[in-house]
This record gives C-alpha cells, structure tokens and sequence, in this order.
C-alpha cells in the first residue's frame, strides 16, 4: 500500500490506548464524547483575547466535569474498566480528528484508515458521520487559527493641505494624515509626505501584483 | 503676501550688526552666506559654524566673538524673513536697500539666495510638525506552507513594517500583516487618498 494512514506510519498512543476499550463502550456514551469533543475543537483558539479565554475556560470546565459524570456511570455497571475511561476516550477521539484535520483527509480514506484499526463499526460511523459534516468548517477554522503579526484593524486617513507654518509663509503642499489601529489595538496616527505615500500605494500594489503572479504559477496552485 | 518694509523696522541690534556686515571683506562674505542659507529651519540648537570654524572666522575676519556671532544672527534673521515671505531675488533687493546695507553685501546675499532659494523653499515647505511621520517602508511577502495545527498549506500573506520617525521620541516601528484580501482592501483605501491628491493638482 503506497498511501499512509492519516494517523501516521505509527498509530499514536494516543489512538492505541482506546483500541482495548472500544469494543466494552456503549454507543450513547461514544457519541456523548464524540459531541464534547466536537466543541472542544470548535472552541480551542490559539490567539485568545481575554473574553475568548475566560469562554474557553469554561467549555473545557464543563468538559471536564461531563466527562467525570460520565465516566462513573460506565464505571458502575463495568468495574473491568478504568476509572479514566472517559478521559481516554476523549483524548484518542480527539487525537483522531485533529490528525484528520490537519491532514485534510478525505471521508473515503478516514473510514478506510480507521477499519484498519479494527473499531467497532458503530464507533466508526459516527465519527464518519461528525467528520463528513464539520470537515469543512473545522479546517477553515483551524486554517484561519494561526499566529500571526498584527493586523490592519482601522484605517482613518485625511488629506491637508498646508497654507503657511512658522518657516514659511505660503507652502500650500498637501499631507496626508493617517491613523492606524491594528488588532492587538495599537493605535498610531502620523503624517505621511507626498513622496512616501507615493512609495507605500507602489510598494501595496507591487505586493498585490505578485500575489497575483503566484496565483497564476500552476505548480503552486493556491488553497482558496 | 510679502509686507512693505521687513528689515528695516528692526532693533538697532540689527542695524549695529549691519555695520559689522558692512566692514567685512566682500570677497570673504559670500562663503559664510551660502554656510547660513543652509542652515535655515535646521534646529535652532544646532550650530551654523562649529567651535572650531568660529575661532578660525574671528581670526581671519578680524572680529571678537560677540561682533561674528552678531553677524550671524543678522544674516540667518534676513534669511529666514526671505524665505518667510518667499522674495525673489530682485524683492530681496528691494528690500535690502531700504537699509544701511552696502551695495556689494546687498549683491551677495541676492546672489546666494538666488541660487538656494528653490532647495530652501522646498525644505522648508516638507518641514512638519506631526509628532510621528512614516519614514520607511518595508516588505516581505512569503507563502504559507504549513503550520502546527496543519499540513499543506499554500497561503500567500505579506508582512509590512512602517518605520515612523519621531523628532522627540525614538522612532517606532509598526508591523502589520496582510492576506490578499487583506492587502485588496488597504488598497482601495489608498487609491481613495490618490483620487483625492488628484483632484487637488
């Protein structure tokens, strides 16, 4: 076989740890974790403002505490099992997607990869049925979940003209003043000569043009 | 907008200092001249002639220290009244022989104004006041390949570094990061500020 499994040439511990389990597990249960699961890949966010912060503190809170409830209801009726069960679970669905996720794997290949894994077919189904259909909205949202530098927020311009200063008595030059703001609001407003605003709108539509060119380069075709 | 008489009804300072002016070698002045007209609008705590050149002058002059930096003042103050008002040479000629200046010192600064009079104007035209001014601009654009929550990845994203200069602060730097929508936008914005600068030419 030339393809490798999205999980990697070595199937994580991860994922490994929940094989033994998965076959003892009640359907309702592994749905009931697949969902916790879900919205915590939804919710997780690399660069949190302090509201997101606190939100995600919660939903990981009510995760936690879900996942204790449910894991002493198994628990009760099966003492074979591991108190953590539920933890592990969530830890092996959750490696599961996000590796899916970052992989970008198609549906066909996420079933495929993981009946190689010998999951019970119930299990499997519904995590199909999550993946077909939060894919697409869970690689955009981790695709726009990214560091990055700050970003253009506001962007206020006014264009003067100068009548006289204390230097001279007739300039009537014409300035631009511009405020910017950017997303970790920083906020600076400073003027800009003619010469070098002629300089930034070349230098934008120079970066443009060659976004543009890249986008026609076929052997870098670009992800919308 | 340029007034009557913008010498003459100056402190006797002035005109004291006009007769020092008037006792300096002709052939000698024009050089000190075309040293001030340079200097105009540079910051007042700068000096015109260094410590060093000063004691030279005084040497070669002939002058105490207060009577060349007397001279000095009179000659930057003409000056900055010159470009003040923007006279042309022949105005500033006008204007100078309403004073007790000679005719050959009235000869040389209408000379050394004449030629640095548009290289002045311009400089002190583009003198500002804003706190911070954008200097320099600095790019690199580059295509995302992957990242740690995913793999293969092609997003092109440029990173612009605005370099604003401050005259009483250190000079700051903004660094602000565009995708192609991004920048699209930034743009349209721009060419905005262009329609308006073409409509005032």
């Amino acid at each position: 076989m030339d393809r490798i499994s999205f999980l990697g040439y070595n199937i994580p511990i991860e994922v490994k740890n929940i094989l033994p389990l998965a076959q003892k597990l009640e359907q309702a249960f592994t749905r009931h974790i697949v969902a916790l699961v879900v919205s915590y890949l939804k919710s997780k966010k690399i660069d949190q403002n302090q509201q997101e912060y606190e939100k995600f503190n919660q939903i990981t809170r009510d995760i936690h505490d879900k996942l204790n409830i449910s894991s002493s209801n198994i628990v009760e009726k099966d003492n074979t099992l591991d108190s953590n069960v539920s933890s592990i679970v969530f830890t092996g669905i959750y490696y599961i997607l996000k590796l899916a996720i970052k992989t970008k794997v198609t549906v066909e290949y996420f079933q495929t990869d993981l009946n190689e894994l010998k999951l019970p077919a119930p299990f499997i189904a519904d995590l199909q049925n999550v993946y077909t259909k939060l894919r697409k909205e869970l690689i955009e949202k981790v695709q726009n979940d990214k560091i990055l530098f700050p970003q253009l927020e506001t962007f206020k311009w006014r264009v003067d003209v100068i009548i006289s200063s204390s230097f001279t008595s007739r300039v009537l030059n014409p300035v631009i003043l511009m405020e910017i703001t950017d997303t970790k609001g920083k906020e600076r407003t400073f003027e800009v000569s003619l010469d070098t605003f002629h300089k930034l709108r070349y230098n934008v539509s120079k970066v443009l043009k060659d976004m543009e060119d890249l986008d026609q380069l076929p052997i870098l075709k670009i992800d919308k | 907008m340029s007034a009557t008489d913008i010498f003459t009804t100056t402190s006797s300072k002035f005109n004291d200092s006009l007769v020092l002016i008037n006792k300096l070698d002709s052939s000698k002045f024009p050089r000190i001249l075309s040293r001030i007209v340079q200097k105009i609008g540079c910051d007042k705590s700068e000096r015109i002639f260094s410590q060093v050149e000063e004691e030279q002058l005084q040497g070669v002059l002939g002058l105490a220290a207060y009577e060349l930096k007397a001279i000095i003042e009179a000659c930057s103050f003409i000056f900055e009244q010159t470009a003040y008002y923007s006279l042309s040479g022949n105005s500033l000629i006008a204007q100078l022989q309403k004073t007790t200046l000679q005719n050959d010192k009235i000869t040389a600064f209408q000379s050394v104004w004449t030629e640095n009079a548009e290289s002045t104007l311009q400089q002190l035209r583009s003198k500002s006041v804003a706190p911070l001014v954008l200097g320099d601009i600095g790019w690199r654009f580059h295509l995302q390949m992957s990242q740690s929550s995913m793999s293969k990845i092609k997003q092109p994203s440029a990173i612009f570094e605005f370099d604003l200069k401050s005259d009483s602060k250190k000079d700051e730097k903004m660094v602000l990061e565009f995708n192609k929508e991004q920048l699209q936008d930034f743009f349209l914005q721009l060419e905005l500020v262009q329609a308006k600068l073409d409509s005032l030419a």
